[in-house]
């Protein structure tokens, strides 16, 4: 059974432009690491820099994306196809532009929630950090299983394709950790940072719902 | 959209044994090429290897960190050059890691590279030390280029075990994926498996072993993991091989036992008296002569370029001659204000207590004193070594802003001394920040800031990071000073609630001050400080921009390349 639907699986999936796929995942791997960057200076006003920020936002985030990962593969194996992939994406790039409007109100609200409770910065932090950032990183955390699901069905190697696509993912992390850190956040300010990734998911999810639609007609 | 008419037959041929042998040949015809042994059905032990895995990869990474700030800091720029190396190792473990699968996929196999990861893990702590060694010499000779050369040798030994670990989940996944048509569940699964491993590989060493046993021996403990896992899974696999690898255990546990004594790092210019991991910082007391036969206690934090308390053996000493002195001087902007006006203070960044005790000297025990140490374990050094102990002292080891924000109080003196060398946190610099500051003065209340200022050979002075502070903070406060301490290459930046004076300042001083402490700091401040009034208005820090890592990463470089002091 397996056997045939690997023969017949090329032809059911939508003609796919790979360099456009390869090139989201590398915008994803490094927006992930640039919305986290970003969290770490939008939640130091009302939480500190502690080590109990850095640990619940780095933990946090890690959650998010291995939920992502889960749910990425098995929609990706329900619907292999890049259209809904990039879908995901266009929806995490909406989620990623109202971070910066919503933070500072939500985060005052929560801050005053939790302000004569013991643990307040705990509390505080975790809650903030679960409203504002769960959808968006686990949006993108679906990205790379579901670039290995469509991938693998046409070079038809597993290890390597799994290989390829994390480390172009991760690649995409370096970038993402030095630009915002060293050029974007001190030169513009974090709000714009994260209104610049938001925008680039967004054109380039664009760009591959336009390309898909296309190849369906 | 449309649903993949095969996909309810993969999902179905997961668990039934038929369908997966169905499955399995298909896998093999599609996924391996050219490889002469087929993966077994199912691998025993590989989602529990991909777990441990993931946790080594953060593990690794945060032992590197702690390995290193003892001797290079914590900067931005360390951080750096951490991430960047260990996310590049990790590139190319995954590169190859896929390869490697597509050319052997066999479990025993990637079992054979994580006890190599392991056994390279083991050997970092001992091989580092030599490197170590050097680069403290480095820095005591200062040898810019040795030093930055040991950071790299370092981090080179590190690209064994996080490239092999990189391996594991590409691995894993072509081990797991039986088809094309589930190969996205298989990805996701094992990536979020590795995912979840690497959360505890972050907090367990970060929050519980670091701070416990040390970072050599939270490496240690890391490598027997994975070893340990790795041998369990090659006997389950029935490998000739695992005698091999329980000798890997052995040869690190015998190291372990060997190096596990000793001392982090030696003193510099001094006798070690305590050293600690905490959870933020590698933590010295260091005991220096002062000249007289007496002795002093300092607190030296990472990698030591600068002492952040000082305690003397002599109970008469209170005066160190530092920006610490300095708090207590600058209320004494505002007209009419007497000693006996300053009742509440917060310091924020107590460190040791050098501060709290002084202003305990300058305006007694009725004074309170709110303390505010991001840093728990240098609280405990500070009571213990430093005798902070004053029973007006209410030290509190929390975050300095939220603290301030959640404080109800209003204070005479609000003190910001609160550096991670080389930075000071940037949300402790904004124009927001001041603000809340001013919200908790008393009319007559002061904002005090210890800004750095180094000198460059031919005695020019850089106050970039002190102007930036200056015209943020002119941006809420009235007046704002700036105060050269004397000896030392830092400037007090202070502002005042209410509209103030310089000629305040000196008639207080020489006419009104009684006390001899305050007398003395604020005459050494008129002689010598340069007392000046900074006007310009400039919220050069606010909470969404504030480039202070800039700032001073600028300041740094220009020192060392305009050769200072």
């Amino acid at each position: 059974m397996s056997a045939i639907s690997i023969e017949r699986e090329p032809a059911k999936v939508p003609v796919m432009r790979v360099p456009l796929l390869l090139t989201i995942v590398f915008v994803c791997g490094m927006s992930v690491m640039a919305i986290q960057m970003c969290a770490s200076r939008l939640i130091a006003p009302f939480f500190g820099t502690s080590l109990i920020i850095w640990a619940n936002l780095i933990g946090f985030t890690m959650i998010f994306l291995a939920t992502g990962y889960y749910l990425g593969g098995r929609i990706a194996d329900k619907y292999p196809q890049p259209a809904v992939l990039y879908r995901l994406i266009a929806i995490a790039a909406i989620f990623t532009a109202l971070i910066p409007a919503l933070s500072s109100p939500l985060m005052d609200l929560v801050g005053s929630a939790f302000k004569s409770a013991n643990g307040g910065i705990f509390f505080g932090s975790l809650f903030s950090i679960l409203l504002l950032f769960a959808v968006p990183l686990a949006l993108l955390g679906c990205v790379s299983p579901f670039a290995v699901r469509l991938r693998v069905a046409q070079i038809g190697s597993a290890g390597k394709t799994a290989g390829g696509i994390s480390s172009l993912n991760t690649l995409g992390s370096i970038i993402g950790t030095f630009i915002p850190v060293l050029l974007l956040i001190p030169s513009i300010g974090t709000r714009f940072t994260i209104y610049i990734f938001a925008f680039a998911l967004l054109a380039f999810s664009l760009v591959g719902l336009y390309l898909a639609q296309k190849n369906c007609k | 959209m449309a649903i993949e008419p095969k996909n309810a037959g993969t999902e179905s041929s997961k668990s039934s044994g038929f369908g997966d042998t169905l499955g399995r040949n298909g896998a093999v015809q599609a996924l391996v090429e050219g490889s002469s042994a087929p993966a077994l059905a199912k691998p025993p032990f590989l989602l529990t290897i991909v777990f441990v895995g993931g946790m080594s990869v953060m593990a690794t990474e945060l032992c590197a960190s702690r390995l290193l700030a003892p001797y290079f800091g914590t900067s931005l720029l360390i951080w750096a050059n951490i991430i960047g190396f260990v996310i590049v190792y990790l590139a190319i473990g995954y590169y190859l890691g896929g390869r490697l699968a597509d050319r052997f996929p066999r479990p025993e196999v990637l079992y054979q590279l994580t006890a190599f990861a392991g056994l390279a893990m083991g050997l970092i702590p001992f091989l580092t030390r030599p490197i170590l060694d050097i680069a403290y010499d480095a820095f005591r000779n200062v040898n810019g280029g040795i030093f930055y050369g040991s950071l790299v040798g370092i981090l080179l030994l590190f690209s064994a075990p996080v490239i092999l670990l990189g391996c594991v989940t590409p691995f894993a996944v072509h081990l797991r994926a039986r088809n094309v048509t589930n190969t996205g569940k298989a990805a996701g699964g094992i990536s979020s498996l590795s995912t979840i491993g690497s959360i505890l590989g972050t907090f367990i060493p970060a929050l519980i072993l670091i701070p416990l046993v040390g970072t050599r021996t939270t490496m240690y403990a890391f490598s027997l993991v994975l070893l340990a896992f790795s041998t369990v899974g090659l006997f389950l696999l029935r490998s000739r091989r695992v005698p091999v690898y329980a000798g890997f255990m052995a040869i690190i546990l015998a190291l372990a036992v060997l190096t596990i004594q000793g001392v982090t790092r030696p003193a510099v210019n001094g006798e070690l008296v305590f050293e600690k991991e905490s959870a933020d910082n590698y933590i010295q007391v260091v005991k220096r002569p002062v000249g007289d036969g007496t002795f002093r206690f300092d607190l030296v934090l990472n990698e030591g370029r600068a002492v952040h308390s000082i305690y003397y053996q002599d109970p008469n000493r209170i005066l160190t001659g530092g920006p610490w002195d300095y708090y207590m001087i600058s209320p004494f902007f505002n007209k009419d204000i007497k000693e006996t006006t300053i009742k509440r203070s917060m310091l924020i960044g107590l460190g040791a207590g050098t501060v709290s005790k002084q202003l305990t000297r300058a305006y007694g025990a009725n004074i309170q004193i709110e303390g505010i140490e991001v840093d728990p374990e240098i609280i405990e050094v500070g009571r213990k070594y430093f005798d902070m102990n004053e029973p007006n002292l209410k030290a509190i080891a929390d975050d300095g802003r939220y603290y301030l924000i959640t404080s109800k109080e209003k204070y005479d003196i609000i003190g910001m001394d609160a550096y991670k060398q080389p930075y000071i946190p940037f949300h402790l610099t904004t124009q927001e920040f001041f603000k809340q500051v001013r919200d908790h003065l008393t009319p007559t209340g002061v904002a005090v800031v210890n800004a750095g200022a180094p000198e460059y050979a031919g005695g020019k002075r850089d106050y970039r990071l002190v102007e930036a502070l200056a015209s943020t903070m002119k941006t809420v406060y009235p007046n704002v000073y700036l105060v050269n301490v004397d000896g030392y290459f830092n400037t007090m930046v202070i502002g005042t609630n209410q509209p103030t004076s310089i000629e305040n300042f000196r008639e207080n001083i020489t006419k009104y001050v009684s006390n001899d402490l305050i007398k003395t700091v604020g005459a050494t401040a008129l002689e010598k400080g340069d007392i000046r009034e900074w006007t310009k208005a400039d919220a050069f820090f606010t909470d969404d921009l504030a480039p202070v890592e800039r700032v001073i990463d600028t300041i740094i470089l220009d020192y060392a390349l305009g050769g200072g002091k």
